[in-house]
């Protein structure tokens, strides 16, 4: 028996490997996913080594250097300074862990309320699903950008309160989706089996609809990292996200709007940066439900 | 096996299963503030005994009622009206009002073999669910005993760490058949349960049926539109047209007799291959169901029926017996 556990647990692991594996050679199939791919990995490294990367780490963090205000693109600085002679790579570098930390931290938050919301709407239906519809249909009757500001602006600028405001306005996009997911998938007959058995509501949501269902809600949310990271940025841009002296691109770009004439690199790169980031996202975003979603497979 | 009358007679025996004056009507919303004008009546006072180790085969046409009957025996649609008795105990109206003991006695294998398995579990994980809810058996215990019941079912043991997708049709059929026995039931609804399967594995599966009823001696409710499954697997037989039942008796009986002209048209539309490999003629029905969300005042079967006069279209026909006390039919013109 034992012998026959290990052998079959071998098989298992193999088998993991090599859907794993195919995973991702699906994700590599299409050359721009891929090329996302390597790219967001490069960020996420970027992000995480920010104080060994960047030729200026103190410049990063915010302090500044009067003497070297406004210089162009050079050897030294790559990127060029900013109106406080603040090397714009460095700052640009570090901004990648603020970037990548909002839209993460944003949309599992998002998730975690959305996702039990939806299937509990979903599964139940009637009142609770009438009640929950409507405050979504609350907030998905304004664009995000919209709720997001006037969250923020009611809760004072700042940080912490862009990423909270970001929440609130993305959630029930996530609980729409799960919620019609979930409605389709309690119809199937292995519900009805798990109900026969006696197998309890929860046990029957989260064990045997979500797991069923959650893939295009996967889906939504990778598209959605690179949404969150420019609606974070807007917010800063607008003033009501990052303050000074934190390295935010949106923040960035924003200082840079009153030189742009002058200086075009001090908006130009962490605009760049921006684009980059979003445009990756949204292109694995794109691979992954080719991937997930058959259906959409080019073959 | 035995098969003779004397013991699968409706009202002599041990009765397991007792149906009462069952009724299901789905409501057709329309209309302004989407209330429901009409209701479809999918299953009209269906009434009808099953004894222990019985098997009782369900015919008709598609739409007739049958699945949503058996549905509502399992608990997956309340009633809208009659009484469900196992074991003489009301199950009550719906899964909730039962608890884990009832749910047990009664289990269900599901038409579609294909979603009737969650497909991101492992048939460990689904054949065991029963046992670890029910507290039958925890940690270790489960595989030891899924792995039995995977070998009863004819599916080889290693096989506990597979998923769905890795199983054919008719394997996977064992796989829900295996969830089904998990839990010792004393009545197992069938619905349709090779249809979706190619028919060598059909036959497995139907012997694999014989077998495990004998063992268990348990009760099936069999829902098939293919008569040769129902003659070969059921001591009993009931006709559904439109939500009714309207010939009901012993399998060898109803297939002689053909009590019913519905029963005769069901037997008439099946190609028959002779001895001499000469294929007989195959009479379909001619019209069509009509609508259940108003059905004819008479006979349901009025429209279509090669017997009717002018009482079948006002006077509904009583289930009565004509000459065998267990031989029920509905109609006005049994010996025309």
């Amino acid at each position: 028996m034992a012998v026959s556990g290990d052998l079959t647990f071998q098989r298992r692991a193999g088998r993991a490997l090599e859907s794993s594996r195919t995973f991702v050679k699906l994700l590599f199939r299409n050359r721009l996913t891929g090329a996302a791919f390597v790219v967001v990995t490069l960020l996420v490294v970027v992000a995480l080594l920010a104080p060994v990367l960047a030729p200026y780490p103190d410049d990063g963090r915010g302090v500044v250097n009067p003497s070297e205000r406004f210089q162009k693109p050079s050897s030294e600085h790559i990127f060029g300074t900013d109106d406080m002679g603040r090397d714009i790579l460095s700052r640009v570098i570090f901004g990648t862990r603020i970037s990548l930390s909002i839209s993460l931290v944003t949309i599992v938050a998002a998730m975690l309320i959305a996702i039990p919301l939806g299937v509990i709407a979903g599964y139940f239906g009637g009142f609770i699903d009438e009640i929950l519809m409507r405050i979504t249909d609350v907030f998905l009757s304004f664009p995000p950008l919209l709720i997001a500001i006037v969250v923020a602006s009611f809760l004072g600028p700042s940080l912490e309160n862009a990423m909270i405001a970001i929440v609130i306005a993305w959630w029930p996009w996530y609980s729409r989706v799960i919620r019609a997911q979930v409605m389709a998938a309690k119809e199937r007959p292995y519900v009805s089996a798990a109900r026969c058995i006696g197998t309890s509501d929860w046990k029957i949501m989260f064990s045997h609809i979500l797991p069923n269902t959650i893939a295009p809600v996967i889906i939504q949310a990778s598209m959605d990292l690179g949404c969150v990271i420019l609606t974070a940025a807007s917010l800063s841009f607008i003033g009501l996200g990052a303050q000074p002296p934190q390295p935010e691109w949106g923040l960035i770009v924003s200082s840079a709007r009153t030189y742009i004439l002058d200086a075009w690199w001090y908006s130009v790169f962490p605009g760049l940066a921006i684009l980059v980031t979003v445009l990756s996202f949204n292109l694995i975003g794109d691979g992954l439900r080719e991937v997930l979603d058959p259906r959409t497979r080019v073959r | 096996m035995t098969r003779d009358s004397g013991t699968t007679g409706a009202l002599s025996g041990d009765t397991l299963l007792r149906v009462e004056g069952l009724k299901k009507y789905f409501p057709v919303r329309g209309g302004f503030w989407q209330r429901s004008v009409k209701w479809v009546r999918a299953v009209d006072s269906v009434t009808f005994n099953i004894n222990r180790g019985e098997v009782l085969g369900l015919v008709g046409e598609s739409g007739c009622g049958k699945t949503t009957l058996a549905q509502m025996i399992v608990g997956i649609y309340p009633p809208t009206s009659g009484r469900i008795e196992l074991d003489g105990i009301d199950l009550g109206k719906s899964l909730q009002s039962r608890n884990l003991k009832t749910k047990r006695k009664v289990q269900i294998v599901f038409q579609d073999p294909f979603w009737s398995l969650n497909p991101r579990k492992m048939v460990r994980d689904i054949v065991g669910e029963p046992l670890v809810v029910h507290g039958v058996a925890l940690g270790s215990t489960v595989v030891r005993k899924v792995g039995d019941l995977l070998e009863m079912v004819g599916i080889d043991r290693a096989r506990l760490f597979s998923y769905p997708h890795e199983f054919s049709g008719g394997e996977r059929q064992r796989v829900a058949i295996a969830r089904a026995l998990a839990l010792n039931p004393s009545l197992l609804l069938l619905d349709e349960p090779t249809s979706s399967i190619d028919t060598l594995s059909q036959a497995e599966i139907l012997n694999l049926l014989i077998e495990v009823r004998n063992r268990f001696s348990l009760s099936y409710v069999l829902i098939s539109h293919d008569l040769s499954v129902v003659q070969y697997l059921s001591d009993r037989i009931a006709v559904m047209y439109l939500g009714k039942i309207v010939e009901i008796g012993d399998t060898r009986r109803v297939f002689r007799a053909r009590l019913h002209p519905y029963t005769e048209a069901l037997m008439a539309a099946v190609p028959m291959i002779h001895a001499s490999g000469e294929v007989s003629d195959v009479k379909p029905l001619e019209g069509h169901v009509p609508s259940a969300i108003n059905p004819p005042p008479g006979c349901r079967f009025e429209a279509r029926c090669y017997k009717r006069q002018d009482v079948c279209a006002v006077e509904e026909p009583p289930l009565r017996a004509i000459e065998d006390p267990e031989h029920l039919v509905a109609c006005h013109f049994t010996n025309v």
